[in-house]
């Protein structure tokens, strides 16, 4: 049974994620729920024995990896690697390096075999997502691909949704094609103009605030569901909330991601850090507050409580990324980096006669990569909703409990989703002014029942 | 259809009438010219072409679209579009002029 027990002040939190269940009791009653649950003593009292015999009888199966033949979630395409930007943070591009865009024989045949795949698989819905680099600086395999999706779709009698990643930065008529013709634009956009100006300039190191501003407010009129995803350093962290209020104030976004940055992958110089994780994370409580009172989403991706998974990424859910060379990998990120952590992402590739070869080991090794592998996980409440983070860029620490910085944020953040659904934002609060007592709800080394039963 | 042959068609551009309102609505292209109160509403690869012209693209761009969409010779998918576009100017939804 995966039940976690959380300290909130002099309260417990019990939490079942696979029920969605939780509730804040106090501690004779967490004793109880213990004995009742772990030693099979009778409990007598009404609302107790309730939630006992809730967790009793309705014991949903946990998540498993995927098995059988390969079913995506998703096809992504990579149109090209690069990108007219030169975000100051950004681990995608050398910036002396140029990128080739796609063929467009392998873009028609990667979608032509996947809209198959979807049709034989019995399902209903296919799904193209396209990455970076910046997809519209090939934006011919967007626009050979999307109408092609349609068609053959429509022959299949399936439908076909289209989301793309990008930054922005194009001219009216292709911002009204995209408002258009895509159902989801995640639109990078850091905030206003001295923060998007100072982390995500052009590449030849004009400001680009003037043209995604554009962009957005285009889209913002749009009928695909527009995101923000803002990228939070150490000089912005602070300024969450107020990002937060600007984004809803100008456009009418669907929801804002906020997204700390990553440290260099290899090692580049760097002028931005990593925001401080408990700075972050009480920052996007704020920033959370401020998007809810506008009707908007507010998105941590690892801390989505309504969440059940066993991989956070498109790696563990079948999905099969299409790079501009024809292979097909699990993941977006670069392939160097997956290396440097010692894995093989790759599951196929395109072949020069257009026919498709999967490696059926490595799609097995992929869906090897998943949280029951994850022992440091095991005990965490927020298992089954961030399932370990990236398989690339968050390296688990060796020792149980020992929290680190993305473990920190994504604890708070998950802890703070629990308890605001459960209608109890004023805890929240409380927590966020009180170090000491956040940092025992946070970093207690594990949260399941069976181990917390001395501390109790 | 006449067998018109691509080097006929090459430098030529087509674009939107001017007295023609289009909206795109799921997938689909709707056209409405008021002053005559016709209407049309293109779907599939139709709506492809009106997609492709409306961001710019000419003639043989669009050829080499349809060549790999259905698989044909580029001369083949040529004559296809070209016979979409006598269409659509035959109903005065598009307007073609030589490319300077």
């Amino acid at each position: 049974m995966s039940l976690f027990v959380i300290p909130i002040f002099d309260q417990w939190l019990i939490y079942a994620p696979l029920l969605s269940l939780a509730a804040l009791v106090n501690r004779a009653a967490a004793l109880r729920l213990r004995d009742g649950l772990l030693a099979g003593k009778a409990i007598s009292d009404g609302r107790l024995k309730e939630i006992v015999a809730t967790l009793q009888s309705q014991s949903p199966s946990p998540p498993q990896p995927r098995q059988g033949d390969l079913a995506p979630a998703f096809l992504g395409l990579l149109p090209t690697r690069g990108c007219n930007f030169a975000c100051r943070y950004c681990g995608f591009l050398a910036p002396d390096r140029t990128y080739g865009a796609m063929d467009l024989k392998v873009a028609r045949d990667a979608v032509e075999w996947y809209i198959d795949l979807v049709s034989k698989s019995g399902l209903r819905d296919a799904e193209i997502h396209y990455f970076g680099g910046e997809p519209f600086c090939a934006e011919e395999v967007l626009d050979l691909t999307v109408p092609l999706a349609r068609i053959r779709a429509q022959e299949a009698g399936c439908t076909v949704r289209f989301e793309v990643a990008t930054n922005g930065a194009f001219g009216e008529e292709r911002c009204r094609w995209a408002a258009d013709n895509l159902d989801t634009i995640v639109l990078s956009l850091d905030g206003p103009a001295d923060v998007q100006n100072l982390h995500r300039p052009y590449r030849d190191g004009r400001d680009s605030f003037g043209v995604v501003a554009r962009s957005a407010e285009l889209l913002s009129e749009g009928a695909a569901h527009l995101y923000f995803r803002s990228c939070v350093t150490d000089r912005t962290v602070d300024r969450m909330a107020e990002i937060a209020a600007w984004f809803c104030q100008d456009y009418r976004p669907r929801g804002v991601c906020f997204e700390p940055v990553q440290p260099p992958a290899r090692g580049e110089a760097s002028p931005f850090a990593p925001p401080d994780p408990w700075q972050f994370a009480a920052n996007y409580v704020q920033a959370a507050r401020v998007l809810e009172a506008h009707g908007v989403e507010p998105v941590y991706a690892a801390a989505d409580i309504r969440a059940r998974r066993v991989s956070f990424c498109p790696v563990g859910r079948d999905v099969v990324i299409v790079s501009p060379d024809g292979r097909l990998s699990a993941c977006y990120l670069l392939r160097q980096d997956w290396e440097a952590r010692g894995l093989d992402l790759d599951v196929g590739s395109i072949r020069e006669d257009g026919s498709v070869v999967l490696d059926e080991g490595q799609i097995a090794f992929v869906r090897s990569l998943n949280v029951w592998n994850k022992p440091f996980c095991a005990r965490c409440f927020c298992k089954w909703h961030c399932a370990g983070g990236c398989h690339v860029n968050h390296v688990l620490p060796d020792v149980a409990g020992h929290y680190d910085r993305l473990c920190v944020q994504t604890r708070i953040i998950t802890l703070r989703n629990v308890l605001q659904g459960m209608g109890r934002p004023d805890l929240v609060h409380r927590l966020l002014e009180d170090r000491a007592a956040l940092e025992r709800a946070v970093l207690q080394g594990s949260d399941a029942l069976a181990d917390v039963g001395e501390r109790l | 259809m006449a067998e018109t042959t691509l080097p006929d068609v090459e430098g030529c551009v087509y674009r939107c009438a001017p007295e023609v309102a289009w909206v795109r609505d799921a997938g689909r292209v709707l056209l409405v010219d008021p002053a005559r109160g016709r209407t049309w509403s293109l779907g599939g690869v139709e709506a492809a072409i009106w997609d492709w012209l409306v961001l710019g693209y000419g003639y043989e761009e669009i050829a080499r679209y349809l060549s790999l969409i259905f698989r044909t010779s580029k001369e083949e998918a040529g004559r296809a579009l070209l016979g979409v576009l006598l269409c659509w100017q035959d109903g005065r939804i598009v307007q073609v002029s030589e490319e300077s």
